[in-house]
């Protein structure tokens, strides 16, 4: 479902996603990576967060609102959604959110 | 799964729990395969049901158990499907859309699941019958 890599050069934790980020995997995966964000306590300002959806075809709204509460956790400019399908790019479009999270 | 004037109709009905959410979709996304849908609309389908179930499950029946009736039918190139529950009255079709021009740090987290309904179906109407509340969306095949 969602599986952490912290590259310490860099201070970026890449987040892999994977499978169907539908209402109840939502809510798994963010209490996962809270969990994980927990262990970043004290040095958030620094992390930068990558969310990989290489592997992701379906978003719901709760997956748009972890994104957006992800990204509250950094600082402006260090949080990127990546590898989204055109499907799933289309649902952060139309939540206004593709710009502010850098959805690509 | 019954037939209608011409039209086949296929229903579910399921308690308002969110352990039933990938039964449901499961659901609504086999009838929409076998009436032709293309993927993409079948996935836009697939998350207007699940944002109006979820939305049932967390605040239509308050501190009680409920039930949650799913009707599909489909007329030419539209799908119609009524999502019925017998909740508190509640339209989810005119709840205000969020901000989605404020900045990251203004932006608020909630209201994502009815503007998705609204912008992924060619209809989406409320209506409240007796008891019910009647969510009934309208996906055409190919958008305009």
């Amino acid at each position: 479902m969602v599986a952490f890599n912290f590259e310490e050069a860099s201070q970026t934790l890449f987040c892999l996603f994977d499978g169907r980020m539908d209402t109840v995997n939502s809510k798994i995966a963010t209490e996962r990576f809270n969990a994980k964000l927990s262990e970043f306590k004290g040095n958030a300002e620094k992390l930068r967060i990558v969310i990989d959806l290489g592997t992701v075809d379906y978003v719901a709204s709760e997956f748009l609102r972890f994104s957006l509460s992800a990204a509250k956790c950094v600082q402006k400019g260090n949080f990127s959604i990546v590898n989204t399908d055109p499907q799933v790019l289309k649902v952060f479009i139309i939540a206004g959110l593709a710009s502010i999270l850098k959805v690509s | 799964m019954g037939n209608n004037q011409g039209q086949t109709i296929a229903s579910i009905k399921l308690s308002a729990d969110l352990k039933n959410l990938e039964r449901l979709t499961s659901f609504v996304a086999q009838y929409a395969r076998e009436r032709g849908i293309p993927g993409e609309r079948d996935v836009d389908i697939q998350i207007a049901v699940e944002e109006a179930f979820v939305n049932i499950c967390s605040y239509a029946y308050v501190g009680e158990r409920g039930e949650v009736e799913v009707n599909c039918s489909s007329n030419g190139d539209s799908l119609v499907i009524e999502i019925i529950d017998s909740g508190v009255p509640f339209d989810i079709t005119i709840l205000e859309d969020p901000d989605v021009t404020a900045d990251i740090i203004e932006r608020k987290v909630g209201g994502l699941g009815g503007l998705l309904i609204r912008k992924l179906m060619d209809s989406a109407v409320y209506r409240r019958e007796g008891n019910k509340n009647i969510l009934r969306l309208i996906v055409r095949q190919h958008r305009s």
